[in-house]
């Protein structure tokens, strides 16, 4: 899967699941203060994801400095790097 | 023909001055004659009825509501639908979210021990606030999810029903905001149901941001409740699922309201003084009722039967074990006593005692009175601490066995 996949994969299971606009997901939007999402809801954000990817995040200490789209692109890139490194 | 506009016009704005005076007049007042009534009662339950004081708080202000509902239907027509009948005890009511006025809709329905989960700025209401406080109910914006879901399900399994605005706020535009999860990860940690209710006019009676009332129609609606164990074949995804399914019968139920039939409670065709003393009456006529009588009467005895959650490899015996933790929370003493059945006593400060008898097959089980006393039971009834009681001890097993159900 490439990484763009991987992006459209990532914000359309977000963007049905918190109801938010697909066209407000850019990079630099704030997931508080643009698209407003909560605490609770970065929680629920790690379990969207974890099923949508089948991956495994838990507490990964590295989800409480995810602040933008952008940021939880990176993130989910990462993590799918570490399952499969060969390049696609 | 303009003349014939400005009589509307004049009309209409008679109508509103008439219903904002009315209403908040009669709030105001009813509100500072609740303080010394609610201070009287709330001794009497506390001293008199060994009432634990939370919950006597939390039903008088259920009360405050229920009078603060019939002073808005003396001005706008409101419509009542329960279609949850008696409500599984505990459970989370999830209200959509319209105007200030919400919260006081539950003075509609016969619930008990509402503690209601808010954000932090109704805590800063002058007597609200205190209040609030008193009663036990939770800031949402003062803790973290884990804390709310811990702290709310002490409360749950104490017996309290948990009322949560999915919404988190109030919608501008009378259509369902966006919800938040919450309440559904609540629900699902500790297997316990959720009952919708929709509220349809108020956001038109008393639009947010606006200082007026005006007169539109009020629906309101219990819907039938939603048990988590429908849902935990979606595993981690459980409580998000439970909460899609929650919105969509909710919205379902608020796009069709003003086409349902119910009982209503409509305004009188009267004047202006004689309602006033009609809701004089009513106020007085209630606390003399309660003044009077102050006792809590017999009710029905529940006896409950719910369904297993699917449990495989599971062994009977592990069953009965888990049935016997569940009572151990509440004081229950469970023991075996044959195939599939057990016996459970519940002795309270000395005086009375509560015996039932739980029995379980594959698919469901059942708790079923036995014996009692010192609790007035009489042809089937019983004190209503009983049944209290018992849907705890009916919540704690369902949490145990949902529980079982993982591993």
């Amino acid at each position: 899967m490439t990484d763009q996949k991987v992006i459209e994969r990532a914000n359309a299971a977000l963007a049905q699941e918190f109801e938010l606009d697909l066209g407000s997901m850019l990079p630099d939007a704030l997931f508080r203060e643009d698209l407003g999402l909560d605490s609770l809801d970065t929680v629920d954000m790690v379990v969207v994801l974890e099923q949508e990817f089948g991956i495994k995040i838990g507490k990964d200490p590295a989800i409480a400095s995810i602040r933008t789209v952008g940021d939880m692109h990176a993130y989910i890139l990462g993590k799918k790097r570490e399952i499969s490194p060969s390049p696609e | 023909m303009w003349i014939e506009t400005d009589m509307t016009t004049l009309m209409d704005t008679v109508g509103i001055i008439r219903l904002n005076l009315i209403f908040f007049g009669g709030l105001l007042g009813w509100t500072f004659l609740f303080i010394p009534l609610s201070s009287f009662l709330w001794a009497w339950q506390v001293c008199v009825q060994r009432i634990p004081a939370r919950r006597s708080i939390r039903d008088l202000v259920h009360f405050y509501g229920q009078i603060c509902c019939r002073l808005l239907a003396c001005q706008v027509p409101i419509h009542v639908d329960n279609r949850a009948g008696q409500l599984p005890m505990p459970c989370i009511i999830t209200p959509n979210h319209q105007s200030f006025f919400d919260p006081y809709c539950l003075g509609l329905f016969r619930v008990v021990n509402l503690v209601f989960a808010v954000r932090a700025w109704p805590f800063s209401i002058p007597l609200y606030g205190r209040v609030m406080r008193k009663a036990g109910y939770l800031n949402t914006e003062e803790m973290n999810i884990d804390t709310f879901v811990r702290t709310a399900g002490e409360l749950l399994r104490e017996g309290s029903t948990v009322i949560i605005f999915p919404e988190g706020t109030r919608s501008r535009d009378d259509r369902l905001g966006r919800f938040h999860s919450g309440a559904f990860k609540l629900a699902v940690e500790y297997g316990v149901p959720v009952v919708p209710m929709c509220i349809n006019g108020t956001g038109r009676v008393f639009p947010k941001g606006s200082r007026f009332g005006r007169r539109a129609s009020v629906r309101v609606s219990l819907l039938e409740p939603v048990r988590p164990e429908d849902f935990s074949r979606f595993g981690p995804m459980a409580h998000l699922r439970l909460q899609r399914h929650v919105k969509a019968v909710m919205k379902e139920e608020l796009d069709k309201s003003s086409h349902a039939t119910s009982h209503s409670l409509q305004p009188p065709r009267r004047t202006l003084m004689s309602k006033a003393k009609q809701l004089f009456a009513v106020c007085f006529l209630i606390c003399a009722v309660l003044a009077v009588t102050g006792c809590r009467k017999s009710v029905p005895i529940v006896n409950h039967s719910s369904p297993i959650p699917l449990v495989q490899n599971v062994s009977d015996k592990q069953i009965a074990e888990a049935i016997i933790r569940a009572g151990a929370k509440t004081g229950w003493e469970i023991t075996p006593t044959k195939d599939k059945t057990l016996f459970g006593t519940l002795h309270v400060r000395g005086k009375h005692r509560a015996d039932v008898i739980i029995s379980y097959n594959e698919k469901t089980y059942s708790i079923t009175y036995k014996d009692s006393d010192n609790l007035d039971y009489e042809g089937g009834n019983i004190h209503p601490n009983y049944n209290k009681w018992v849907s705890t001890l009916d919540a704690n097993i369902r949490n145990e066995l949902a529980a079982l159900s993982k591993k």
